[in-house]
This record gives structure tokens, C-alpha cells and sequence, in this order.
């Protein structure tokens, strides 16, 4: 999972592109020494110290973890649960038509 | 562990207990309760690290295929004393009155790993602190502490806390878990028509907190969640607590990841 989104943000570094992360780990500590070692370098909100029960996902409604969605530019949600090759193809479709 | 048990002392001298009043808001519950999570998850850390790190080792490669042995061998790694804090939580209690007390009783209850002392903790709070704001955080994780203290000893728990409780966050809860079990596959419809009746019910005693947002969440996905309509936004802050918004992405493709390492 981490390898591969790491790989998507890496390969999109110079595209009009943010993966952005609902993290919803109870401990800070935890995703501090994790993040460094697995390398994630996107950015996430911070779900609160409740963890899979902190606000935004509560909001949400997530049940599921992970839970995807894939915006375009214009902040209209255009793809779920895209996991893999799906989010790749998902994102590519949607930098395609920015350029169009 | 030295700090819990130096706070856990201090709290016991009735001099602590008057500085603090005149030097802080805080009460000296609410920091023995502080002390008591840190010790924890710190317990817990470390206790995790050293699976790990015995999972890794020769010795448990070679234990692997022995059932005995494995277990053996795990049992060389330290758990953390959760019922052991969980006993001084409940000596801190004594100690103090209210709402304090309220508060240290339900850390005990949600945190203790032994079933005797669960329940009498529980019955301790049944009996003496019903009304007390502090039951939300028992109420909150109900079905977590349900697993050792029962099923059945839950559900009458969650019925008196309905019956007799008055504070709106911690009745909603109650109800929220009395709606999640009659809600069940198979449910007869009246039970179904008793557990929409409970959440309606709860989403208006909760309203503003966190619960509040998961009973309006099915609402919420099929009004502002659908594909083809504009995503929320959401406003909060990256871990190192810089402020940030989804909407400061506009303009790029967006990937939202509701994610954790866990």
C-alpha cells in the first residue's frame, strides 16, 4: 500500500497532483517513526488522538480503511476506493483532461 | 512507571491536593489520569517493540514449530500492567469526590484487563456516579469493555445509563450502542424501527460532538459524498499541527487517503 502511493507521488512530482492523507493513527509517535522509515512524504491531516474515531472520518462516515477518493482539479469527486493500478489509471485520466 | 506512582503519591497528601487548587484549573484527577494513559502507552510501546523484536530473533525461528515452546518463549516479554494502573486509578479515586472520582473509576473500568475488578468498578459507578458527565468516556468505548465484562452485564449497564443518566453526550452513546445491537441482519422490524427511533434520538443529544457526525454520516455520504459532487471540505491540521485545508488543493488532482500505520 505505501510502496505503491509512494511510487505515484514520486512519479507525479512535477504534475498537478497531491495525495493527501486522512491519517488516523491514535499516536503521533507512531506515524513519526513509521513515516520515516516507510518514506511517505505526502501529507495528512491529522485525525485527532481517537484515531479511527476522530472527526473527519466520523463525518465521512469511513468504516472501511483505507477509503479512497479521487478528486479532479475543479474538487469534484470522480473516483472510490480506487486502490493499485486502479488509483494510477484514476489519476492519469484525470491529469489527461486538466491538459485537454 | 516512576512518575505514575510519584503523582499517585502526591495525590494521596492532602497538601498536593490544596497547592493545586490554588496554583491550577487542572485537577489533580485529571492529571493522575494523564500520567496514568502515558505510563500505559508507554508500557505498550514497549511492549509491542519487544515482540517485535523477539519475532525477529534466532530464538523464535527456532521455537516456531514447537507450540509450547513459542508460548514459553513469548511469555518472557513483559505485558503492560494495565490492571495494575487500573488499581491506581481506583486509589487515586478514593481520594478524591465528584466528578474526579467519576473520572478514575471509568479509566480503571475501560483500561483494567481483569473481570472481578471491572465489575465491581462498574458496579461502583452504577451505584455512585450515574449522573456524572465523566461516564461519556465509559460509554464511549461500551463495546470495547464489553468483551471482558459481557454482553449481557453490558446491555443492563447501557439500559440504567438510559433510565437514569442526564447527561445528553453520555445517554446518546448508551443509545447508539443499544441501536448497534438491535440493528443486526436479521433484526425483526420492530427491533429495526426501536434502533432508528434510539439514533434519531441520540443525534439530538449529541449534537455537536463526534457522535453526532457518525449517525448523520450515511446522510452525509449520500448528500456530499456521491461521485460527481463537490467534495467537502475539510479544515484541520497536518501532524505537526500546521493548519491546512482540502480546498488549498484546488487546481490539482486529488487523492484523499483515509489511511494509518495502526
Amino acid at each position: 500500500m505505501i510502496p505503491h502511493e509512494r511510487s505515484l507521488v514520486a512519479r507525479l512530482k512535477n504534475q498537478p497532483f497531491a495525495l493527501i492523507g486522512i491519517n488516523s493513527d491514535h499516536e503521533k509517535a507512531v506515524y513519526r517513526t513509521k513515516a520515516k522509515e516507510m518514506g511517505v512524504t505526502w501529507r495528512s491531516f491529522w485525525n485527532g488522538p481517537k484515531g479511527t474515531g476522530g472527526p473527519i472520518s466520523s463525518k465521512w462516515g469511513v468504516t472501511g480503511w483505507p477509503t479512497i477518493y479521487v478528486l479532479d482539479d475543479k474538487g469534484v469527486i470522480r473516483f472510490t476506493d480506487v486502490r493499485g493500478e486502479k488509483m494510477d489509471e484514476a489519476v492519469d485520466k484525470l491529469l489527461a483532461e486538466m491538459s485537454k | 512507571m516512576k512518575m505514575s506512582l510519584l503523582i499517585a503519591a502526591t495525590l494521596l497528601s492532602p497538601a498536593f491536593s490544596m497547592a493545586q487548587e490554588a496554583s491550577e484549573q487542572r485537577s489533580p484527577a485529571s492529571i493522575v489520569r494523564a500520567e496514568l494513559t502515558a505510563e500505559l502507552q508507554k508500557q505498550t510501546t514497549a511492549y509491542r517493540a519487544a515482540s517485535a523484536k523477539l519475532r525477529a530473533s534466532d530464538a523464535y525461528e527456532q521455537a516456531k514449530s514447537n507450540r509450547k515452546a513459542l508460548t514459553d518463549l513469548m511469555k518472557t516479554v513483559v505485558r503492560p500492567d494495565a490492571t495494575g494502573l487500573a488499581r491506581k486509578a481506583i486509589a487515586a479515586a478514593d481520594k478524591c469526590t465528584g466528578d474526579d472520582r467519576a473520572s478514575l473509576l471509568c479509566w480503571a473500568a475501560i483500561n483494567a484487563r481483569n473481570v472481578k475488578l471491572i465489575r465491581d468498578v462498574v458496579a461502583r459507578i452504577e451505584r455512585d456516579h450515574i449522573k456524572s458527565p465523566a461516564l461519556v468516556e465509559l460509554m464511549e468505548e461500551a463495546m470495547a469493555v464489553s468483551r471482558l465484562f459481557g454482553r449481557d452485564r453490558t446491555a443492563a449497564l447501557l439500559q440504567k445509563v438510559v433510565a437514569n443518566a442526564t447527561h445528553p453526550e453520555t445517554r446518546a452513546w448508551a443509545m447508539y450502542w443499544q441501536a448497534k445491537s438491535l440493528d443486526r441482519k436479521r433484526a425483526s422490524d420492530a427491533d429495526k424501527a426501536m434502533a432508528a427511533k434510539l439514533r434519531a434520538e441520540a443525534e439530538k443529544l449529541a449534537a455537536g460532538t463526534a457522535l453526532a457526525d457518525m449517525l448523520v454520516a450515511p446522510r452525509f455520504k449520500d448528500e456530499h459524498l456521491q461521485i460527481g459532487m463537490v467534495a467537502p471540505d475539510i479544515v484541520g491540521e497536518d501532524i505537526d499541527g500546521v493548519k491546512f485545508k482540502l480546498s488549498d488543493y484546488r487546481g490539482k488532482v486529488v487523492v484523499i487517503d483515509f489511511w494509518g500505520f495502526w
